[in-house]
């Protein structure tokens, strides 16, 4: 199945970076773009990498670096990226849960700076590398909480996660802009619910909580390999005409 | 055949030319099996059965759904592209101009979706995807007002369709194409430079394909799109992004 859907994905570039790769929707990401033949450069900055990046079939090299560090990326990139990088997907976020009233300022910046300038930081320092290849795509992972306040499960929202997701959204149609001239698109994906570490710690919950399942028109979590699936579609040629547009992948929530 | 969606049975409204035809393209390159609606005396397009149907007659489009089943044995994807693009001033337009248009494009999907509900509800895994446009949903066009009414009645009722065929497993999407180079554009823009113009203004560089808009109505009848519902995916290279044009 893997193979035939992979016909839908067709790539001019020859590598990409994934941030947040040691998990998650990044790891999925990783992996199915190295099911297609690109070199993949993996970022985090987790002790996983190195167990993802072994276990990941295909040509894989893992950094460990700090994506809100735009000189160590860099110079990361001008040490593994090689030829023909044309393509990014930023995956890698954070999510705290606090209230409103229990954000510290600390708490505030940590979420901007790497949900959001991490976005940015490696955007740009791939820029140099994606105009060299004659252009590629970025896909940024936003949210449907950038749209939605969602508090079903949790009363207290995650007023700072949103945030820094709807700006990146924002941030999503000004890189399509001004990278248009480079032949760089920029999309970004919206998942809802999604069975990662990050929404389930290291626990195998596979039901959606209730309140969650009876808002939900496809109610339950979103496998990785199904997020992973919408970031290949929008980084690859068959997507060639598509720049600066967010893609909810989230099971109909946002219109439930 | 092989590929992404082999043993898919497609029917393609308004399939046999301009946009429609590029998608039935993609859709046969993919392997699946299509059968392509046009108006009468419409041509065929390789390697899809061709049905002719007139969209305003909801009792055509109960009979283009059942032949269409029939044809294919079955069907999993309906895609709705067959529109009109008439230009009328509103200060002219007549009752007839309106409704001439809203139920080529809008009142033929929601009678298409009604008469596809039980084969795609028995194909278990049943894909809707409607051609919108970024004209009405996102901006608006002088001379159009009752196309742009209808594209951006295609989104809502996509949205509202989403939520009710969901439990039936059937999906339901739009694609919004921006400005897309077919014979009827061709035509609209004549005049010598004009395309190039268009082109210089839209963030891409170029004016899209018909096979631009096949890849995302692809994706979206695949099973790689499988928790994505109720969405619409704008595919204009980026056109509806500055708020200054050019």
């Amino acid at each position: 199945m893997t193979t035939e859907r992979s016909a839908l994905l067709r790539f001019r570039g020859q590598a990409a970076v994934v941030t947040g790769a040691a998990s998650g929707i990044g790891r999925a990401t990783c992996a199915l773009l190295a099911s297609t033949g690109l070199r993949v450069v993996a970022i985090d900055l987790s002790d996983q990498l190195a167990e993802t990046v072994e276990a990941v079939p295909g040509d894989v090299v893992g950094v460990r670096v700090d994506i809100t560090d735009e000189q160590a990326i860099a110079s990361a990139l001008d040490e593994v990226a090689g030829d023909g990088l044309a393509y990014v997907a930023n995956c890698a976020g954070i999510h705290v849960q606090r209230s409103l009233a229990d954000i510290s300022t600390d708490d505030w910046r940590r979420m901007l700076d790497v949900n959001l300038l991490g976005a940015f930081a490696v955007t740009r320092a791939a820029t140099p590398h994606l105009r060299r290849s004659g252009g590629g795509a970025v896909v940024n992972i936003s949210s449907v909480e950038a749209q939605r306040v969602v508090a079903l499960v949790n009363p207290d929202a995650v007023p700072h996660y949103a945030a820094s997701k709807a700006a990146l959204e924002s941030l999503t149609r000004s890189q399509a802009h001004a990278l248009a001239i480079d032949a760089i698109r920029v999309n970004a994906v919206a998942p809802g619910f999604v069975a990662t570490p990050m929404t389930q710690g290291n626990h195998d919950a596979v039901e959606l909580p209730e309140p969650a399942r009876a808002r939900a028109l496809i109610p339950r979590y979103a496998e990785p390999e199904e997020i992973a699936w919408a970031i290949a579609f929008l980084m690859s040629d068959a997507a060639s005409f598509v720049t600066g547009t967010t893609l909810a992948v989230d099971g109909g929530y946002l219109v439930s | 055949m092989n590929g992404p969606l082999a043993g898919r049975r497609a029917l393609v409204t308004g399939g046999t030319r301009g946009i429609g035809r590029g998608i039935v393209g993609v859709l046969r390159a993919a392997g699946a099996d299509v059968v392509a609606s046009g108006r009468a005396g419409a041509a065929s397009v390789d390697g899809a059965a061709l049905v002719t149907a007139d969209l305003r007659d909801t009792a055509e489009i109960d009979r283009l759904v059942a032949t269409a089943s029939e044809a294919l044995d079955g069907l999993d994807t309906l895609v709705h592209c067959a529109g009109v693009y008439p230009e009328h001033a509103l200060a002219t337009m007549t009752d007839a101009d309106w409704h001439d248009v809203l139920n080529t494009n809008l009142t033929s999907a929601m009678a298409l979706v009604r008469a596809s509900i039980p084969a795609l509800t028995e194909a278990g895994n049943g894909r809707i995807v409607l051609i919108s446009s970024i004209s009405g949903p996102r901006t608006g066009i002088s001379g159009l007002a009752h196309y742009c009414a209808s594209k951006a009645g295609l989104e809502g009722f996509a949205r509202a369709a989403a939520v009710e065929l969901a439990p039936l497993g059937i999906t339901v999407n739009c694609v919004a194409p921006g400005t897309i180079l077919t014979d009827g554009l061709a035509e609209l823009y004549a005049e010598p430079g004009v395309l190039e113009e268009v082109a210089r203004r839209i963030p891409a560089g170029r004016i899209g394909s018909p096979d631009d808009i096949g890849n995302a109505v692809a994706f979206l009848a695949s099973p790689a799109s499988s928790f994505v519902t109720g969405q619409s995916i704008t595919v204009d290279g980026g056109q509806t992004l500055p708020e200054v044009q050019g």
